[in-house]
């Protein structure tokens, strides 16, 4: 089925944090445990099928002129109302998340689906595609939150893994912390899936033409033969 | 012409009907907690002053608490079993309005214990000062309290967390804000 496709590509392949390097703010900001991961990533989730599906509805009657205000309008209304629910029936989560839930809006990974895919596909495909992007970011968010809670905190989802006589490493719930098993994160995915890394050329560098040359433009000069 | 009106109207009709939706899911939702004592309330009243019958007070004006001084006391609870008083007071730690706390005091004055009711702060560092060791070391103050970064000198002169010197110092003003308060109220009940 198509549909799968459309589901399992957000979960690993075009994985919008691990791979396309999208909506790294809340993943760096929520992730000092597990469970606020998980809320922030279902939270985006939900925010990303519904926007998806309205927008692939809407596509023909919204004008191409105002139609990144029309998503943000939609998006920003989907948002205010999970923090208005989640403020009613989860005020743990509501607390811990704090401004990031509003910041949803704003969320890049949602603006960029419904920018290149709800408004360009049919309804299924979009929620499919809304449903895989989303798991894809909560799975990032649980597993950065887990690293950080069980090193940082010596728990995971609140509950006590670490044995008593090993002091965590309070690093790791910290910024810098983030940073860093954010990057492991990704590195590993990228070597399990050896993507290699992009080749820079020379043929995109506006200045190319005034270059003296190096190495690399020597390299890329060959095989392009535009620089 | 059509061409021209259409996307704003398209727009406005959007806007409309968003804001619409949300006024609804905001009714059904909005619950006032103003006047009522809330479950993190109660169970921060709990942990300072054990199992007890608590009382919100409303009026400000009579207790003598309704100065600017005293904005930072949110709720003012009276335990009717022991016949004491507790102060929610929201104040400054590392970010705005990062620590409210539940300050319960004696019938003397002075503290009798505190208890977390919401943290705002930095996760690992300012979060660092919710423990009931540092919080026992306020208990029986009755002036002001001071933070130090040194082991302290005097008896109102309290050692500040490591990591979280601004943390420690919100919630010692957190403490002398509920010890002035209490003094006020007590004034007003005595006259």
């Amino acid at each position: 089925m198509s549909y799968m496709k459309e589901f399992t590509k957000g979960l690993i392949k075009e994985n919008p944090n691990m791979v396309m390097l999208l909506g790294m703010c809340p993943t760096l900001a929520v992730t000092t445990m597990a469970v606020n991961g998980l809320g922030m990533g279902l939270s985006t989730t939900f925010v990303l099928v519904c926007s998806n599906i309205v927008i692939s509805l809407l596509k023909k009657v919204i004008p191409n002129t105002v139609r990144l205000p029309a998503y943000i309008v939609i998006i920003a209304g989907f948002v205010t109302f999970v923090s208005l629910m989640l403020q009613a029936f989860l005020p743990d989560i509501y607390s811990s998340l704090g401004m990031f839930l509003s910041l949803i809006t704003v969320n890049c990974i949602i603006l960029g689906r419904a920018e290149m895919f709800a408004s360009k596909n049919k309804v299924i495909p979009s929620i499919f595609d809304g449903l895989g992007m989303g798991l894809g970011f909560t799975l990032t968010l649980v597993l950065v939150g887990s690293v950080r809670e069980i090193l940082g905190a010596g728990q995971w989802f609140g509950i006590t893994v670490c044995p008593d006589f090993l002091e965590p490493m309070t690093l790791f719930i910290l910024p810098a912390g983030g940073f860093f098993v954010l990057g492991s994160i990704i590195a590993i995915v990228n070597r399990l899936m050896k993507k290699k890394p992009r080749e820079i050329g020379c043929h995109n560098c506006p200045n190319a033409e005034h270059c003296i040359g190096c190495p690399s433009a020597e390299k890329s000069e060959g095989k392009e033969g535009n620089a | 012409m059509i061409a021209k009106i259409k996307p704003v109207l398209v727009l406005s009709v959007i806007c409309t009907l968003v804001c619409a939706l949300l006024i609804v899911t905001y009714n059904l939702t909005y619950v006032d907690t103003s006047g009522v004592i809330t479950d993190d309330l109660r169970a921060a009243c709990v942990a300072v002053d054990g199992e007890a019958e608590f009382v919100l007070i409303t009026d400000r004006a009579a207790e003598g608490l309704d100065s600017e001084e005293y904005d930072s006391v949110v709720k003012i609870v009276k335990n009717t079993d022991k016949g004491t008083f507790l102060f929610e007071v929201v104040t400054d730690g590392y970010s705005a309005d990062g620590i409210d706390v539940v300050v319960g005091m004696t019938a003397d004055g002075k503290v009798n214990g505190i208890a977390v009711v919401a943290l705002g702060e930095t996760p690992g560092l300012g979060t660092k000062i919710n423990d009931a060791a540092f919080f026992d070391k306020f208990k029986g103050i009755s002036d002001t309290v001071t933070i130090s970064k040194n082991p302290p000198k005097t008896d109102n002169e309290i050692q500040a967390v490591t990591g979280a010197t601004y943390s420690s110092k919100g919630l010692a003003s957190a403490v002398n804000t509920a010890i002035s308060a209490y003094g006020k109220l007590n004034k007003e009940v005595q006259a």
